[in-house]
């Protein structure tokens, strides 16, 4: 397979969910537009990459992975960056009350780096436990031990902000 | 039956239990009011995460070309490299030793040349973004 047809196999595994790599991308790096620039690189990246991939292989999962790096990747940029600040230059105010998935990212972002990644992927990825297992390379049985912790470090997390 | 772990809970919520494993489930659920206390608990709360998440969720512009990933750069590098080398080893034979140092900067010069093209040629083409998707 080559080409065209290469281009038409990737796009066909990777369009259903771009709107959730879109908010697992924001939830990280908290701008549209940085998320935005995020899917894409992932988008060009995994196609990159896309002969090296096993078909046996959960794609969302091994393609999640590379978002994750592209995320990554860009947040230690902006903060190099926001530590650099430019001459008069003030970084906007919130305008109105944060929407709920602010919330949601503030709580998971508390948490150890387990337990915030694996709620991320699950809940703005929207992934399976066997696309959670190759995202993370864990084994099956971990995904769901460490999310179920995971699950409760939030709720305790909320539950203690909400005071 | 094996009692039901605490992480079962959860994996049954999601889907994730063998179908054996999630009819026993079901019965402990059914006869067991604490185990049922729990399991809605963190079904309200996987609910409302689930929803606050979804809601920042937007379809983004991406463009896989097959263009973008085979980028027309590296010939016209090959192109640049290619005049820089003429340039450096052809022209002070004809033009005297003296003046191969006058060599070096028309090689800089072609170099930057080359890249100008390059760039100005991709803008024009402007292949991305070629959009899928849109906000």
């Amino acid at each position: 397979m080559s080409g065209p047809r290469v281009e038409t196999e990737y796009w066909r595994l990777l369009e259903p969910w771009l709107a959730r790599a879109a908010g697992y991308a924001r939830s990280i790096l908290r701008d549209r537009h940085a998320a935005e620039d995020a899917v894409q690189q992932a988008a060009l990246r995994g196609f990159e990459r896309f002969a090296d991939f096993d078909a046996a292989r959960p794609f969302k999962g091994w393609w999640f992975a590379i978002l994750r790096n592209c995320c990554l990747d860009a947040l230690r940029r902006s903060r190099v960056r926001a530590a650099i600040p430019l001459d008069g230059h003030e970084p906007a105010a919130p305008v109105g009350p944060a929407p709920e998935w602010e919330a949601l990212a503030d709580g998971m972002e508390r948490l150890s780096p387990e337990h915030r990644e694996i709620l991320r992927l699950r809940y703005f990825g929207e992934l399976s436990y066997r696309e959670l297992a190759e995202a993370l390379a864990i084994p099956p049985g971990t995904v769901m031990s460490r999310l179920h912790l995971a699950r409760h470090s939030l709720a305790e997390q909320l539950r203690k902000e909400e005071r | 039956m094996n009692p039901i772990e605490p992480a079962e809970l959860s994996a049954y919520l999601d889907g994730e239990l063998s179908p054996r494993r999630a009819r026993e489930v079901e019965s402990a659920l059914a006869t067991d009011p604490a185990l049922r206390a729990e399991y809605e608990r963190l079904a309200a709360l996987d609910a409302s995460w689930r929803d606050a998440a979804r809601a920042a969720g937007f379809d983004p512009p991406v463009a896989v070309e097959e263009a973008q990933l085979t980028p027309g750069a590296w010939p016209a590098w090959a192109l640049a490299g290619l005049v820089a080398l003429l340039v450096i080893r052809i022209v002070p034979k004809f033009i005297g030793p003296a003046l191969a140092g006058a060599g070096l900067h028309a090689a800089a010069l072609a170099v930057i040349l080359a890249w100008a093209v390059v760039r100005l040629g991709r803008e024009a083409d402007d292949t991305y973004p070629a959009t899928r998707g849109g906000p």
